[in-house]
Parts: C-alpha cells; sequence; structure tokens
C-alpha cells in the first residue's frame, strides 16, 4: 500500500513534468509564419562629424522590421533615425545633425534583398516606418491583435534575429509578464538575458497571435564601431498592440524639413502639486499640477496660463492623487490630442479659471532644422529653432542663424569660430534668417584672403570674428 | 705650441669658474635678501561644499613687505579664512589677520600678529619694478611649493607680456602676466619672484597643469597698486562702464587700414553706462577722455581695462569713436565695479547655503535682477533635498516674505528657521521658471 502510494504520486510528478515539458517544448504552429514575415531592414547611417561640414563616412547597419500591410510597410525600431523630432523631447545638445538614413533594403530571405524608403517614426513609441518600394512577392502581413487582458505571470514569446556573428539567424524566446506599467502609457516588463539584434522584435501571445512590439528603452547604445544596435538592458519593455495599430492603418511621414512630431504640446514646465502642498495653501482634496514656465510663443501662454497657476484638468483629464505619474499623464495626454480648441480649469490664486486652449503642433527640434554648409567660410549654419532659443536663455524673438559645424583647420576654425555659436552680422549686414546667410556669403568673392567680418553671440556676449578665406582649389 | 694652447684653456676655464663663482654669490646674495622675509602661510578656510559649511586648511605662500609685518599673498590663499596660521622663515608660528582681498588681481594684504613674540619689526623684502623687466633675466621663486616650506628654484623670465582670457574663477582683467620658467608649484602661490638684486618683481599665483616649466607671476606693479588701496580703503574700488573690449589687429585687415588706432567694442553689457550712453559694438574708441586709447594686439587690452578702472568711480567720463566712418563722442557716468565673490550663508535647519548674487552671478545665470539669493549647495538627505531643491535656484521668497539680499535674508531666516508640521514654502527661480518647494519639519 505504501509502496503503491509513492509509486503513484510518482507518476503523477512525472505526469505533470511531462504535461509542463510538453506545454513548453510545443510552440504554436503559427510562429513559423509569423517568422516569415520578420525582415532584416539594412541601411547606411551618415556618421556626423563634429570637424567636417559634410559627412563623409557612414556606417552599415541591420535591424528587425516586421511587415504589417501587404502594400510593403515594415515597422522597425526608430534607431533607424535617432534624432528628437520636437522640442518636448529634445535633450541631446552636442549632436544636432541627423541624417536620414540612406540605402535601405529589407529581406525576407537570404540574398533577396528589396528597396525600401523610410517614412517615418513616432516620437514617443519610438517605431520607425518604412516602405518597400521594390516589386516583389512578399510573405503574409503580420496581424496584429489588442489583446486587453493579458496579465501578470502570462507567458509570452518574442521573435527577433540574432546579430551578424550568428548570420542574423531569427530566434524565439519565452518570457513571463513580469510586472505591467499602466501609466502613462501600457507596457509590458520581462526579463531580458540576452542582447539580441534589435529591439524591434515581435511579441506574441501563448496562441502565437502577435500582441505587441519590443520597445527602445533609454539605456540604448548606437555604437559606432559595431554592425548593429546594442543595448544592455536586462529589462524588455513591450509596447501592446493597443497603442500602435491605428499607426499602422496611417503612419507617420516625416517630409523634408518637416513641421515636428506632429504631437501637440501646451509650452509649459510643471511640477506636482503635493499632497502637503495642497494642505499649506488650505486645498485639501485637489489633486493638481503647478505651472512653472510658460513658453513664449506657445498655445499656452496665448491662452493666458500663467507661472503658478495650479491646472485641475484639461479636456476630459482629470488628475487623481499626488504622484509624479501625472505629470506624464499630462504630457502624454496633451501630445496624442488633436490641434484645437481644448477647456482647461485651473486655479489662480486659489479661484477657479476656465481657459479655451488651441493647441498647437510641438514645434519641430534642431535636428530638422535646415543646416547650410558654406565652404569658403568652412562652416556649417542652422536656421534657429525654439529649442536652441530655450537652452541657450535667448529672447523669444532673438534672429540669425547659428553655427552647427565647424570644419577642422577651415577658414571659420582659423578665425576662432565655434560650435553653438549664434550669427547675428556678416560683413555689417544683419542675418536674420538662413536665406540672409546665403544670400550674403554669395555675395563673398570666392578668392583667398578676403577678410569677413562676423558679428555673434557667444554664450550671451557678443564679437567680432574675422575670417580669413584660404586658398582652395575645389572653390 | 702646445703649451700655449694649454694656458690659454686653463685661462678660459678659469674665467668661466669665475664667472659662476659670480652668479652663485649673487644667486645667495638675492636669496639672503629675500629669505628672511618669506612667510608660510596657512589659512583655514571657511567654505560651503553640498549646503553644509566646512572647514579646510590650504598651504600658501607670502611675503612681508614692511617692518611691522605687513604681508602680501594672493587672494586665492587668503580669501575665505577664519584664521591665518603663518610660520616666518625662522619658524616661529604667528597668527595674521586678513587686511584686504582683491580678487580681480589676485592679490591680499595681512598684517601679521606679533603681539605674542619679543619683537615688533621683522625684515622685509624690497619691490622691484616690473615694468623695466626683461625676457631672459634670471629670476627665482620662493615659497612652499606643496607644502614644502622655505624652497626655492630657479630659472629665466619666459615672457613679460602673457596674455590670459578670463576663465570662471581666474581672472585677470587690469594685468599681464610674467611667465618663468622657474619650478613654481601649487603651495608656491602668494611668494615672490625676485632678480638677481634680490628685489621682488612678481607674486607666483598660476602654473599649467601637464606643462612644465610654465609658471606665472603676477607683476609687482600692479601688486604696488592694489597695497596702497587696500591699507587706504581696505578694499579696491574700481569704475566700471560695462563694454568689452576687442583688439583690432584683424580689424584693421578687414578694414584695409593697416594703420588704423583704437580699440573695438565687442559686446556691451544690459543697463550698463556704455548701453545708456548709446555705445554700441562695433563702434572704434580712440580716446578717453583726452587720453589717447589703442589695442592693436590682445595683450593691450589690459591697460585699458586697467585705465577705465581706475577713473574715480561716478565721474564723467567722455569718449571718442568712429561709427560709420564719423566721428562721435558720448559722455557717460562710470559705476562702481561690483563684488566678485559673494558671501555665503548655511541654513543648517534646512539643509541648503546661500550666496549672495553678485554682478557676476547676474551675468553667469542670465538673471533679471541680483534680487534673492542664490542656493549655493543643498545637504543630502536634508528639508530640502526632500523638497527638490537644487543648487542654482533663485530663493526669491519664504512663506509669501520676499527676500531681496542676503542679510536681509539671515534675518528671515533666524525667524523662520524651525520648520512646521505644515512646512514653509520656498519660491525659487531656475532660469525663467518659477518653482515651489515645501520644506517640512518633523
Amino acid at each position: 500500500m505504501k509502496l503503491n502510494t509513492n509509486l503513484m504520486i510518482a507518476l503523477l510528478i512525472f505526469g505533470i513534468f511531462n504535461l509542463s515539458a510538453q506545454d513548453i517544448l510545443k510552440w504554436p504552429e503559427s510562429i513559423n509564419k509569423l517568422k516569415a514575415s520578420l525582415c532584416l531592414v539594412e541601411y547606411f547611417q551618415p556618421q556626423f562629424e563634429m570637424g567636417e561640414i559634410k559627412d563623409k563616412s557612414r556606417i552599415k547597419r541591420t535591424i528587425t522590421g516586421i511587415l504589417v500591410n501587404e502594400e510593403g510597410l515594415v515597422v522597425t525600431s526608430d534607431v533607424i533615425y535617432p534624432a528628437n523630432l520636437d522640442i518636448v523631447e529634445a535633450n541631446n545638445f552636442y549632436v544636432s545633425t541627423q541624417p536620414l538614413p540612406e540605402n535601405i533594403t529589407v529581406s525576407f530571405v537570404r540574398d533577396k534583398k528589396l528597396k525600401a524608403e523610410f517614412l517615418g517614426k513616432d516620437e514617443d513609441l519610438r517605431l520607425a516606418f518604412i516602405k518597400i518600394t521594390e516589386e516583389a512577392d512578399l510573405p503574409p502581413p503580420v496581424e496584429f491583435i489588442e489583446e486587453n487582458d493579458l496579465s501578470m505571470g502570462d507567458p509570452l514569446l518574442v521573435i527577433q534575429h540574432l546579430n551578424g556573428r550568428f548570420d542574423f539567424e531569427k530566434f524565439i524566446t519565452a518570457h513571463h509578464i513580469n510586472a505591467i506599467i499602466e501609466k502613462p502609457k501600457k507596457k509590458l516588463l520581462t526579463t531580458n538575458n540576452i542582447n539580441p539584434l534589435s529591439p524591434g522584435g515581435l511579441v506574441t501571445n501563448w496562441k502565437g497571435q502577435p500582441v505587441g512590439i519590443v520597445f527602445r528603452g533609454e539605456n540604448y547604445y548606437i555604437q559606432y564601431d559595431y554592425d548593429a544596435p546594442y543595448s544592455n538592458e536586462t529589462l524588455m519593455q513591450i509596447i501592446p498592440a493597443d497603442q500602435f495599430i491605428s499607426l499602422l492603418e496611417n503612419p507617420p511621414v516625416l517630409l523634408a524639413h518637416s513641421e515636428g512630431s506632429g504631437k501637440s504640446w501646451l509650452g509649459i514646465q510643471m511640477q506636482i502639486l503635493t499632497k502637503e502642498m495642497a494642505s499649506y495653501w488650505n486645498l485639501d482634496d485637489t489633486s493638481g499640477i503647478i505651472i512653472n514656465k510658460v513658453s513664449p510663443g506657445s498655445p499656452g501662454e496665448k491662452a493666458g496660463l500663467q507661472q503658478g497657476d495650479i491646472l485641475i484638468s484639461i479636456g476630459d483629464l482629470k488628475f487623481h492623487g499626488y504622484d509624479k505619474k501625472n505629470l506624464d499623464i499630462l504630457r502624454a495626454y496633451v501630445r496624442n490630442q488633436p490641434e484645437g480648441k481644448i477647456q482647461a480649469v485651473l486655479l489662480r490664486h486659489h479661484k477657479p479659471l476656465t481657459l479655451a486652449i488651441t493647441l498647437e503642433n510641438a514645434p519641430k527640434s534642431r535636428f530638422l532644422a535646415e543646416e547650410y554648409s558654406d565652404q569658403l567660410l568652412g562652416l556649417g549654419v542652422k536656421e534657429l529653432t525654439q529649442d536652441y532659443i530655450i537652452s541657450n536663455d535667448l529672447d523669444f524673438n532673438t534672429n540669425g542663424v547659428w553655427v552647427s559645424r565647424v570644419e577642422d583647420g577651415g577658414a571659420g576654425s582659423l578665425a576662432g569660430i565655434e560650435v553653438n555659436d549664434l550669427i547675428l552680422q556678416i560683413n555689417g549686414k544683419i542675418v536674420k534668417n538662413l536665406v540672409d546667410f546665403k544670400q550674403i556669403t554669395a555675395a563673398i568673392p570666392k578668392s583667398k584672403d578676403i577678410y569677413v567680418e562676423v558679428f555673434l553671440n557667444r554664450q550671451g556676449k557678443t564679437r567680432f570674428v574675422f575670417i580669413k578665406t584660404l586658398p582652395n582649389e575645389d572653390l | 705650441m702646445r703649451f700655449i694652447i694649454f694656458l690659454l684653456m686653463f685661462i678660459f676655464v678659469l674665467q668661466t669658474a669665475s664667472a659662476s663663482d659670480n652668479l652663485q654669490r649673487k644667486i645667495l646674495e638675492a636669496k639672503n635678501k629675500v629669505f628672511p622675509a618669506l612667510v608660510h602661510v596657512e589659512p583655514v578656510k571657511e567654505v560651503f561644499e553640498d549646503g553644509k559649511r566646512v572647514k579646510v586648511q590650504v598651504t600658501g605662500s607670502g611675503i612681508i613687505f614692511s617692518a611691522e609685518g605687513l604681508v602680501l599673498t594672493n587672494n586665492h590663499v587668503a580669501e575665505k579664512a577664519r584664521f591665518v596660521f603663518c610660520t616666518l622663515s625662522n619658524r616661529d608660528e604667528v597668527r595674521a589677520e586678513v587686511i584686504g582681498l582683491d580678487a580681480l588681481t589676485d592679490l591680499a594684504v595681512l598684517k601679521l600678529d606679533l603681539s605674542e613674540k619679543d619683537y615688533h619689526t621683522v625684515p622685509y623684502a624690497r619691490f622691484g619694478d616690473s615694468d623695466s623687466l626683461e625676457v631672459g633675466e634670471i629670476v627665482m621663486a620662493l615659497g612652499s611649493p606643496l607644502g614644502l616650506s622655505r624652497s626655492m628654484s630657479l630659472g629665466v623670465i619666459s615672457s613679460i607680456d602673457r596674455y590670459f582670457e578670463d576663465v570662471g574663477e581666474m581672472v585677470s582683467p587690469y594685468n599681464l602676466w610674467i611667465q618663468t620658467d622657474a619650478a613654481i608649484n601649487p603651495g608656491n602661490s602668494g611668494g615672490p619672484l625676485i632678480d638677481i638684486n634680490g628685489d621682488v618683481v612678481g607674486i607666483n599665483a598660476r602654473a599649467i597643469f601637464f606643462g612644465e616649466n610654465l609658471g606665472f607671476a603676477i607683476p609687482i606693479n600692479t601688486a604696488k597698486l592694489v597695497i596702497d588701496r587696500i591699507l587706504r580703503d581696505k578694499v579696491v574700488k574700481r569704475s566700471e562702464i560695462g563694454i568689452e573690449w576687442q583688439e583690432i589687429k584683424d580689424y584693421r585687415k578687414y578694414k584695409k587700414k593697416p594703420h588704423l588706432t583704437g580699440v573695438l567694442i565687442a559686446h556691451i553689457e544690459k543697463n550698463s553706462p556704455a548701453e545708456r550712453a548709446g555705445l554700441q559694438p562695433g563702434d572704434l574708441v580712440y580716446a578717453i577722455d583726452d587720453e589717447k586709447v589703442d589695442a592693436v594686439y590682445q595683450e593691450e587690452l589690459p591697460k585699458i581695462r586697467k585705465h577705465i578702472s581706475e577713473i574715480p568711480v561716478g565721474s564723467n567720463v567722455t569718449f571718442y569713436f568712429h561709427r560709420d566712418g564719423k566721428d562721435k563722442k558720448t559722455t557717460l557716468v562710470t559705476d562702481q565695479r561690483g563684488k566678485f565673490e559673494g558671501n555665503e550663508f548655511e541654513c543648517d535647519n534646512w539643509g541648503i547655503s546661500v550666496k549672495e548674487i553678485t554682478p557676476r552671478v547676474v551675468e553667469n545665470l542670465k538673471l533679471k535682477d541680483a534680487k534673492g539669493v542664490l542656493v549655493s549647495g543643498v545637504r543630502i538627505g536634508s528639508p530640502a533635498d526632500e523638497a527638490e531643491v537644487f543648487r542654482g535656484y533663485v530663493l526669491k521668497s519664504v512663506d509669501g516674505k520676499k527676500v531681496t539680499d542676503l542679510d536681509q535674508f539671515k534675518d528671515i531666516y533666524q525667524m523662520v528657521k524651525t520648520l512646521p508640521e505644515k512646512g514653509r514654502m520656498l519660491e525659487l527661480n531656475y532660469k525663467d521658471a518659477l518653482i515651489f518647494a515645501l520644506l517640512r519639519g518633523e
């Protein structure tokens, strides 16, 4: 009897073990089909060089893409074009130039490269869209489903590419949802203990239905000496399909010198109204956001928002609690509102006030500003964008062009022009914008030993720089 | 024949030997003249770090220049000193009092406290004339390099008109520098650079990291004037008009006028006498009152700045200049140049240190005015840290009470330093933003 019990327990354990082993080892059939719709995206990234006025080197890179419609639309990571599009996210003030990727190709099977072009990207989701431009038989596109009841512990499968060492083979890993971040936008987190080729992997549920895409996190390094971008993130972040499914129908298109990310902005700097602050001001039970600054020329300023106002609600967004997350929630809410009127309720000097704000698109970043290189002076200059004005504490109405590149050993560099200088005048003529700059410099004789007077502002102080043109056979 | 050659060689050797003997003797004589007046200076400074007031001891050098014990050293050695401990060359230890500081020339005057000693006079060094120095002259640096007291190094003058642009705390708008290859290290600061006659010709103040044998001394003639003013007024008052000057070396070439004289206005500060007088960048100033001014090269700029700084504060000054091919003139009234370094104060209960807003702070942080106090540090884990107050913020009000300057703030702080449970609301500015921070009591 005792032996039998032991045997039964042993059988039971073995049975359970066997069952779960079967479950794990047998992945759904559809995975193989989906694998075929994953592609390698190869492109050249022009390498920004500080000491040059033109990018001469470029690096070949390979990332993962997912075919999402019959017309050849491929969604991939925005590492293909990592520039910030609007001023809200603009934080990298050292590099300000990001040329578009060149010679993009897509391959679903080895040695069958199809030409493609860059369409655009979503700044917040960090997803980029490219389109295959060559006629070809394409595999079936991936059809994402919005699965809203994914919960903690649910198993997921992730299909990605290995890097060049393993010949870009596709590989599949099994995960469980380890955490769910709800706000400001839902994200699924799971452990990540391998460094795949790119974060643009496809995520399916246990039935093999596509439910999300791997998100490019912040700790993403674009190395210049290696063919693939590199992540050391030990947490994999996944964007569920409901956040990008509408983009697949209507992907963002980045036009040349476009007006930004297409996201809306309010133009305020803000801090959370803490519980203690609310009680200090006798505003118990009030949740809101304190406005620290209203940018000149922004929709917020035009609507009459003021420093010190406490924002209680905007549109159909009301704040709850005192968590700092409310700042992200407001940001995400405003960014995804269409241009046009929206109501805001606020407290000014403890009295409620309703304002109608007309939301506008966030101004474009310096990355999207037009750049012009002048070979004679050995300079690259860019039109002024709001982010340049804000980060240099300039007046809102400042005119000029700013130096984005200085050629090492060029005429401008020898005369002492520095990157970030704001050019105000050339040869006594006022430079209001890039058009003026082009006109004035075009009038300078293209010969050596001519002195050009540049009046500029460097970190708040004006000065004159006299550029002596150099002999150059190319001119 | 061979004998004659041998004899000639012998005479030559003898001669060189006597020449070097002579040089050796002169070096020793010079050293003996200055050595007794050399001072090893060890101030204990009060500085503010991460919102806390802390004490640090530094080492520098100094030179006694009067029998009653006045000592010349660097501002960067003596500034912020709570106590100054000095060791004389006879190894007597005495305290010293700071008589006056001048950050803009990096000079300071101390007075030795001889009351505990049985002597009332001390040996002192003689000042030479730094305007008559020549490149190649033998000089010696005396002091305490890296704290190694009573050290001496030998070299020559490498340059007499070295120009440095002002960078952060390293400023010298009114003087050029004497460059020497006599070894100068940290700790030599404030010590004398002497000539072969034992006269002090400079005050050693700077060296270049990664450079070898590149030491720099403040010309003693610059120091003579500063000492004079400090002994008279305790501070050096200077006139200011709000102009940044630029040399005309390349401007001449651009204008194709190789003999043009004058100095170019590069920048005009907002709300300055120069702005009020209508001067503009690009104006070429050729005379100030009846004195011609001219700076073809950068190293001629300090003398122009110095000239203006020495005009009594509040005087009328007439500028003659060219603009758009026309001769013009304008008269302005000079302002007094503001403090270089502001006082600092620790708010222990709150966990911040605050600093006076000097004109330099207004300029660097591009502030609209000088009202308020600057948060210069935040102590980790303090109520201010919890409330997310950061260094670089300007404190504008406490519980609605406006802060105007450091002295007024100290009074406010004394009244409200304890933190009630409800908290104290600070209003702060950072750039154009108005930020609220609630400091909470336990």
